[in-house]
């Protein structure tokens, strides 16, 4: 025998639990994301508004009633159906005091949660506003009256260029008409719907009401039932692609995914990584803001390679202090310590390679997220929606060639020892496109100041086809660039010690000028800003038009 | 034997080459550059000033700033030429090289559209370019003094400053070390010049 008053105590918390489990309301990452004050608020609302329903429906109280299940359909007195076979039933009796029920508190436990979780579902910051500012509105209802028609406004009279001659020679009666010049009809103004300032206040609130009924009616008439049963017909099967693609913008699911692969090993330690926060994508991301020109030089000798190509690549893509960054830092990723021969596999196997170094879903998001705009282009290409439509398709067909191509990339970068110079580009299909390998090849040197500057060239070309960055693109004048050693006789010169720098202006290191670069200490001093700026920004123009995001 | 030597040493010093930029050669420069300030009279500085002026307006007029730098630094070795004793020649590139590096650093300070406002707002343009690039000046050695730890007038702590704060200013900003170091040095050698006080 259970008390009514416990029974439904029990279903309510069950119910509540339910809906909280079902809508992640009760998830500790949703409460911990919620603010303070509304989670307050909330809380207070829960206790006050679980307390009075729990007082109003006597639940202090032992149950009056009770429910208990006859497994042999045998009814004791004074008892009657409830529920239930003639076999097995839910009988409801009257309560004797002997029928189970929860103590009190734990019943006004059970209504404060469930206003709990009805609050954490429906307040936010929003809501108290809104009620914060409730009253205000309520007593500024009415306030604002329609203008005074007899009010008289001061309007400045607009005089278009160059008609102040021809109104001029028309008012002293030179002209027959001001032809062009002719002020425009003034237009008449809209009804003025605000309250008159003879209106009672009653007369304006049915007017309001009237607005809203009208309004209404006109929303559920029967045209736009029908044509909102056409668009939920026309969106119905693609009901998927478009939870999908909400999710994914509320998610920030990736628009892109790049990745490198390299034969050099991780630039720091784990050790590094773990206490510098590395393994989180924002610290690593903020890592790339204002980098130095140059990278320091480290203690570890093997790791210099990979902090100089990491620091390229964060100057090159990421570097907020350039124009138009690249991407997103958190859609790039490097692979360090990948075998020499990781393109030929990954040219042979993508899927396997991917899958091998765990990005295989990275990437798949990314391809479904393009079916996904593909589907959607489709669909609102159905319903007739030219604009978005336009928009869409007008992106999918000049970029259905290549917009997956743009959003997934992938390149390797093999620096060794005895290599030369070569890139290579590799072909291999994923997903039934075409998709190209881009592999570089090239000499080691960590720390040399001449292989540092290289790698800006030999990425740049890697991550972009046909890129080339020479003296017509350089800020030096192409003349000057001729002769670069030139520079080298005037710093034999022992005068002007400072203005001898000038001549740095017009030496772009990023050239491979050998002359300044063998200089570490004129390297200190450098005018980076200029050079590199421009290194930066050329490439990244050429990039966006070569790679980007969804 | 000790001739070779002499030969050899003459060539090293003739090239400053290697390491004439390191940061205690830097330092070391403005540290002379500092102190060939305040020891010459105020009006000869404002005399170099305006010698300066006048050559980058005339005979040393280019678009190739190269070409500028080339013609000023021959225009100061020229005027310092005059000077007969060796050390007041030598002070006197010294305060020239700042001068120079100044001029050519114009452009770094106020930009052109900079320049057009002040040539439409002012009747002396010169003055008020003057006076504009004071106030960058000042602003940029408020930071300094900001970012210095110096305790009083110590021109080797300052000149550390200087390069320190400069270099800082070069990899953050877009201004060149060696303008910033020039701009501070004249402002700061300028100010503390003891005609000022």
């Amino acid at each position: 025998m259970i008390g009514a008053r416990t029974l439904t105590s029990l279903t309510l918390f069950v119910a509540t639990a339910a809906v909280g489990v079902w809508f992640d309301l009760l998830n500790p990452s949703y409460l911990s994301g919620v603010d303070p004050e509304v989670l307050f608020w909330t809380a207070l609302f829960a206790m006050l508004a679980g307390t009075l329903v729990f007082s109003f429906l006597g639940m202090v109280n032992r149950s009056a009633y009770y429910f208990r299940v006859a497994l042999d359909g045998h009814l004791w007195e004074d008892e009657s159906p409830f529920v239930g076979l003639r076999s097995v039933q839910v009988a409801v009796g009257k309560n004797p005091g002997d029928a189970f029920d929860l103590p009190p508190s734990l019943q006004h436990g059970v209504f404060v949660f469930l206003f709990f979780v009805l609050g954490v579902g429906t307040f936010d910051l929003r809501t108290l506003d809104l009620m914060v500012e409730f009253p205000a509105r309520v007593a500024a209802t009415g306030n604002r009256f329609c203008p005074d028609p007899e009010e008289t406004q001061v309007v400045e009279e607009k005089v278009d260029p160059g008609c102040a001659l021809v109104r001029r020679a028309y008012d002293l009666g030179f002209a027959k008409d001001l032809g062009s010049c002719a002020p425009e009809e003034e237009e008449r103004g809209d009804v003025c719907l605000l309250r008159q300032r003879d209106e009672p206040l009653l007369h304006y609130a049915w007017r309001l009401l009237d607005e809203s009924y009208t309004d209404a009616r006109r929303g559920l008439a029967g045209e736009r039932w029908a044509s909102m049963r056409t668009s939920f017909e026309a969106k119905a099967p693609y009901l998927e692609p478009l939870y999908r693609v909400q999710r994914d913008v509320v998610d920030g699911a990736p628009r892109a995914s790049h990745h490198l692969w390299t034969n050099l090993p991780q630039p720091y330690s784990w050790w590094q990584r773990l206490t510098q926060g590395f393994f989180n994508d924002s610290t690593r991301c903020e890592s790339y803001r204002r980098l130095p020109p140059r990278p320091e030089v480290q203690e570890n000798p093997e790791r210099q390679a990979s902090r100089e190509v990491n620091h390229v690549l964060g100057q090159l893509l990421f570097d907020p202090r350039y124009a138009d960054t690249a991407g997103s830092c958190r859609e790039y990723h490097v692979h360090w310590g990948a075998p020499n021969d990781i393109c030929e596999r990954l040219a042979e196997d993508p899927e396997g390679v991917l899958r091998e170094w765990g990005v295989w879903s990275d990437v798949t998001q990314v391809q479904r997220r393009y079916n996904d705009r593909i589907r959607l282009n489709r669909l609102a290409f159905e319903l007739g929606s030219s604009q978005r439509a336009s928009g869409w398709l007008g992106n999918a067909t000049q970029q259905s060639q290549s917009a997956l191509q743009r959003a997934v990339s992938f390149q390797c970068y093999v620096e060794d020892a005895g290599a030369s110079r070569a890139l290579a580009w590799r072909a291999t299909t994923l997903w039934d496109k075409p998709f190209e390998i881009a592999e570089m090849r090239a000499r080691d040197g960590a720390g040399d100041p001449e292989r540092f500057v290289e790698r800006y060239a030999d990425l740049s070309k890697l991550l972009v086809k046909g890129y080339h960055y020479g003296n017509l693109s350089s800020q030096v004048s192409p003349l000057l660039a001729l002769q670069p050693s030139s520079g080298e006789q005037v710093f034999r010169r022992s005068e002007g010690y400072l203005a001898k720098l000038e001549f740095l202006t017009d030496m772009d290191i990023y050239l491979g000028d050998p002359w300044v670069l063998r200089r570490d200490d004129l390297l200190e001093v450098y005018p980076y800003h200029i050079h590199l700026r421009n290194v930066v920004e050329r490439f990244r123009r050429r990039y966006a038009k070569e790679r980007g995001r969804l | 034997m000790i001739g070779l030597w002499f030969v050899v040493g003459g060539v090293l010093m003739s090239t400053p080459e290697g390491g004439a930029y390191l940061a205690s050669a830097r330092t070391q420069e403005i540290e002379h550059s500092l102190s060939a300030l305040s020891e010459t009279p105020l009006e000869r500085l404002e005399d170099a000033r305006r010698y300066i002026d006048v050559m980058a307006r005339n005979a040393c007029t280019s678009t190739s700033y190269r070409l500028q730098s080339s013609c000023l630094t021959q225009a100061a070795r020229r005027n310092c030429r005059s000077e007969r004793r060796r050390s007041r020649r030598e002070r006197c590139l010294r305060f020239m090289d700042v001068l120079v590096t100044n001029k050519l650093s114009e452009r770094a300070f106020i930009s052109e559209n900079e320049k057009y406002e002040l040539m439409k707002t002012y009747q002396d343009y010169r003055g008020a370019l003057r006076q504009e690039l004071r106030q960058r000046y000042g602003a940029l050695a408020a930071g300094l003094s900001l970012a210095s730890t110096c305790a009083g007038d110590d021109p080797g702590c300052v000149a550390q400053a200087i390069d320190a704060y400069c270099l800082g200013r070069a990899e953050s900003e877009s201004l060149a070390w060696h303008h910033c170091t020039a701009a501070l040095t004249w402002f700061v050698g300028y100010a503390s010049h003891p005609a000022q006080s």
